[in-house]
């Protein structure tokens, strides 16, 4: 059994939304194994139609391989939660079970493992995002920071080769948003990033795509694009500047 | 809407939390069983069962003002319906402070007041030494239909979230001026409404895009099932002979 | 209109729970089978048991002071069908029951009963007999809708006057003209609300609805056929319902026509005399057994001989002619 070389294969996707909105135009991509890609664009780019096409909750036209190409499910369009994980923007959506170790443990107990090796992986999550010992905490309960990193877990659990995330950094506080880039950073697939935050993508990802209007119109190396400000501009993007006091001059600033 | 009180007590470990859910749940049920059966005029058996109540929240460690501050909130309803019976039941009176009251009408209110309030206190009891998960195992374990019980579990996690769409939907009109006075603007609520139903609408559509991602196939997995020990055997079997035996013996 | 313990009695109570038991089981199966993607329904059903229980937090005002609460079952039953609704008022009950001393568990079967059964069935079957007697359109729609919305509210109350009454707890006289009339007018806001929340889910999207959409389309003489059948049921079953509640125990008490020739030819101790060859009947006299109240009895005994009927009609019509059974519900997703 041959593994395809790239991981995620996207040719000409054209996705109209039921009143008639455009949101994918014709938009081709490919991601190597084991890639850390960022999917940047203004509002309405396309980036979430984009995921949830390659999760297979959408049926667009065009082609669409992600990971071996086998689907599940009645229309065999999703992937497969060991080949594709996807963490969306709002995490009350994933957290559906009473406790949060109920829902960490829906993937795996879906794949029918044993209750010792259950517990196991839902030990393994919950510690790679910081929450050890949240088992019987319920959902509503957490803070907005936790709820993310529970749903991470509850998606690592399934041991996807492919983690594609929905705005990881929208509505943290720089402390949440520190602990989800080490989560990201520490991960060792395949990572799909769509992101307005380049400051916090650029920490983890090596690769920015650009997404406008439905098609792709940049797609280079972080570092490269980055510098590029008015390619930025032009795609509604800022990369945020960082202010630090100089510590040899207390009335200056470094950038 | 604060649903605090709910999981307030149940992460406190004490004998009775230790339980088997399944024992408290029938205990509970049986309980409320045998009050409700209980002719209000066997009032030194509603004492029995009130001791027996203050003495469970003892051992479950969960203060009695707290059962006992949720139980009077069931005091309202039973005012609206049974209040006017005092007054209006026929038969033999008694005369209180100047007016006849039938006697019983006020056995009658006496029974509801009485029946409803040990009987939110048992439940009360129940939730507050049981986590909900727990109780929804509990009753799948006593065959309680899987559908019915996923379903519980499920509604039970989007209550509060729903409930806090709603209260932003109502703040934000009342920021712009709507306070409801009379009926036709029940029409506004309405509108409030149908935006939350679609908002419910799209949640269940992105929760079961969630649920199949991670490998949903039709059926909520299960955890291990709950393990059943000897004492909880005893502590059932105590209970439900007390129970019967006061409802049976005490007049 | 929630009950809570030890208002209604033991016998009246294990009846509803019956009664009650049976429509939800026989909802779950009608669920499973009629739903066309199954899993969907899950987290739907839990999502708008969830809106219905934030829903009921709504109240409005209905005059002196005093308000009213939105029931939500019409309105469920017109979104979902009238299985779905009955399953989820009774989610709602429980969790209300369980959790927030909102209805007594002992009583659940007596709630359910008058906000599942009669608030989501029942305002189905209004709601598909008025819309039979109205011109298509979605005009007619919303006024079925509205109207299902107000009168289950007002049966559901009535019945759960009834209840209370068979139980010695409130006088028939003084409960029903409370219960009714309060709901008379709080029916007017379910059905203002109830109205209001289709409006704006027809609006906003309309593939929830799929009859809304097909509204527009030319009906076919099969369709009107088959909506003046429904719409004989419909009203047929609510004013049997009515009769044999509020008409029944004041039937007048003379002999009929048949007894009163007996009485003149002699031949009435004759039939007293005679051994019985039925003697197990369950309701003798239309009385129910075990009910203190006269009244109330020959209404409960009416209103189970109704539905007897109703059920065996049905069941009749189903085995003997060889009609689809089932409605279809289109794809709910949006994909």
């Amino acid at each position: 059994m041959s593994t395809p070389s790239t991981a995620i294969d996207v040719s000409s996707l054209r996705y109209r939304y039921h009143d008639g909105t455009e949101a994918l135009r014709g938009l081709s991509l490919r991601v190597e194994h084991g890639e850390s890609v960022c999917l940047a664009g203004p509002n309405g780019a396309g980036k979430s139609t984009l995921l949830l096409c390659l999760a297979g909750l959408l049926k667009a036209e065009g082609g669409v391989r992600v990971g071996s190409g086998k689907g599940v499910g009645p229309d065999l369009r999703i992937p497969g939660p060991a080949a594709f994980g996807l963490v969306f923007q709002d995490p009350e959506d994933q957290l559906f079970c009473p406790t949060v170790g109920e829902d960490v443990a829906f993937g795996p107990r879906n794949e029918k493992l044993q209750e010792g090796e259950v517990a196991r992986r839902v030990a393994e999550s919950l510690s790679a995002v910081g929450l050890s010992g949240f088992e019987t905490r319920s959902a509503h309960h957490l803070s907005g920071g936790e709820k993310r990193r529970a749903a991470i877990a509850a998606v690592l659990a399934c041991r996807p080769a492919i983690l594609a995330l929905d705005e990881p950094w929208a509505n943290l506080d720089a402390r949440a948003s520190r602990a989800v880039t080490g989560i990201l950073d520490g991960f060792g697939g395949t990572l799909l990033v769509a992101s307005q935050d380049l400051y916090h993508a650029a920490e983890v990802c090596e690769r920015l795509v650009i997404l406008d209007g439905g098609t792709i119109a940049a797609d280079g190396r972080v570092k490269d694009l980055l510098a590029d400000a008015a390619l930025l501009e032009a795609h509604g993007l800022e990369f945020g500047a960082r202010c630090i006091p100089c510590p040899h001059n207390s009335h200056s600033f470094a950038i | 809407m604060e649903h605090d009180f709910l999981d307030k007590y149940s992460s406190v470990d004490s004998w009775v939390h230790r339980l088997d859910a399944r024992v408290k749940a029938i205990a509970a049920l049986f309980f409320i069983l045998m009050v409700v059966t209980t002719p209000p005029q066997h009032l030194l058996a509603f004492v029995i069962y009130a001791g027996l109540i203050a003495w469970t929240a003892a051992l479950a460690q969960v203060p009695l003002a707290f059962v006992a501050g949720r139980a009077l909130l069931v005091l309202p309803f039973s005012a609206l319906v049974a209040l006017g019976l005092p007054f209006l039941g026929g038969g033999e009176t008694i005369t209180v402070l100047g007016i006849g009251l039938s006697v019983k009408g006020l056995w009658v209110l006496a029974g509801a007041a009485m029946k409803s309030l040990l009987g939110v206190a048992a439940l009360v009891l129940l939730v507050s030494t049981t986590p909900f998960s727990m109780l929804l195992a509990g009753m799948r374990g006593l065959g309680a239909p899987a559908l019915f019980i996923d379903l519980l579990a499920l509604t039970y996690r989007y209550l509060f979230v729903l409930f806090g769409e709603g209260m932003r939907l109502r703040r934000a009109a009342a920021a712009r001026g709507y306070r409801p006075r009379w009926l036709p603007q029940a029409a506004i609520v309405g509108r409030l409404a149908g935006n939350l139903f679609i908002r419910s609408y799209e949640r269940a559509e992105r929760v079961y895009g969630a649920m199949r991602l991670r490998g949903y196939s039709g059926q909520m997995p299960t955890a291990a099932p709950l393990r059943f020990r000897a004492a909880d055997g005893l502590v059932l079997a105590a209970l439900i002979s007390a129970l019967a035996l006061v409802r049976v013996l005490v007049r | 209109m929630h009950i809570p313990d030890g208002f209604v009695s033991g016998p009246i109570n294990g009846m509803t729970a019956a009664t009650s038991a049976a429509a939800v089981a026989f909802s779950v199966w009608r669920v499973k089978r009629e739903v066309g993607q199954k899993e969907f329904a899950v987290p739907l059903l839990a999502t708008t048991a969830a809106f219905v229980f934030a829903a009921q937090m709504l109240n409005f005002p209905i005059g002196g002071g005093t308000s009213g609460h939105f029931l939500g079952a019409a309105t469920a039953a017109a979104l979902l069908g009238p299985w779905s609704a009955c399953i989820i008022l009774t989610l709602v009950l429980v969790i209300q029951g369980l959790l927030f001393a909102d209805g007594g568990i002992s009583a659940l079967g007596s709630n359910v009963l008058n906000m599942g059964v009669i608030g989501g069935m029942g305002a189905y079957l209004i709601m598909r007999g008025v819309r039979a007697l109205l011109p298509a359109g979605r005009g007619g729609y919303l006024a079925s809708a509205a109207v299902a919305s107000w009168a289950s509210v007002v049966v559901a109350s009535g019945v759960c006057a009834v209840e209370l009454a068979m139980s010695g707890t409130s006088p028939l006289g003084i409960a029903l003209p409370a219960m009714a009339g309060t709901h008379a007018v709080i029916g007017i806001g379910e059905a203002l609300i109830a109205t209001a929340v289709l409006t704006a889910v027809a609006t906003a999207r309309p593939d929830i609805i799929p009859e809304w959409a097909r509204l527009h389309e030319a009906h076919s003489s099969h369709g009107r056929t088959r909506r003046g059948v429904w719409a004989l049921a419909g009203v047929g079953l609510a004013l049997s319902v009515a009769l044999a509640l509020f008409g029944s125990p004041f039937a007048s008490r003379s002999p009929d026509g048949l007894e009163k020739v007996a009485e003149q030819k002699g031949f009435m101790q004759a039939a007293a005399q005679d051994k019985v060859v039925w003697t197990r009947a369950p309701l003798p006299e239309y009385k129910v057994k075990g009910v203190e109240s006269e009244k109330g009895s020959t209404s409960l005994a009416g209103l189970i001989g109704t539905a007897g009927v109703f059920v065996l009609g049905l069941v009749v019509i189903k085995v003997v002619a060889r009609q689809p059974t089932g409605r279809v519900r289109q794809g709910q997703k949006r994909k």
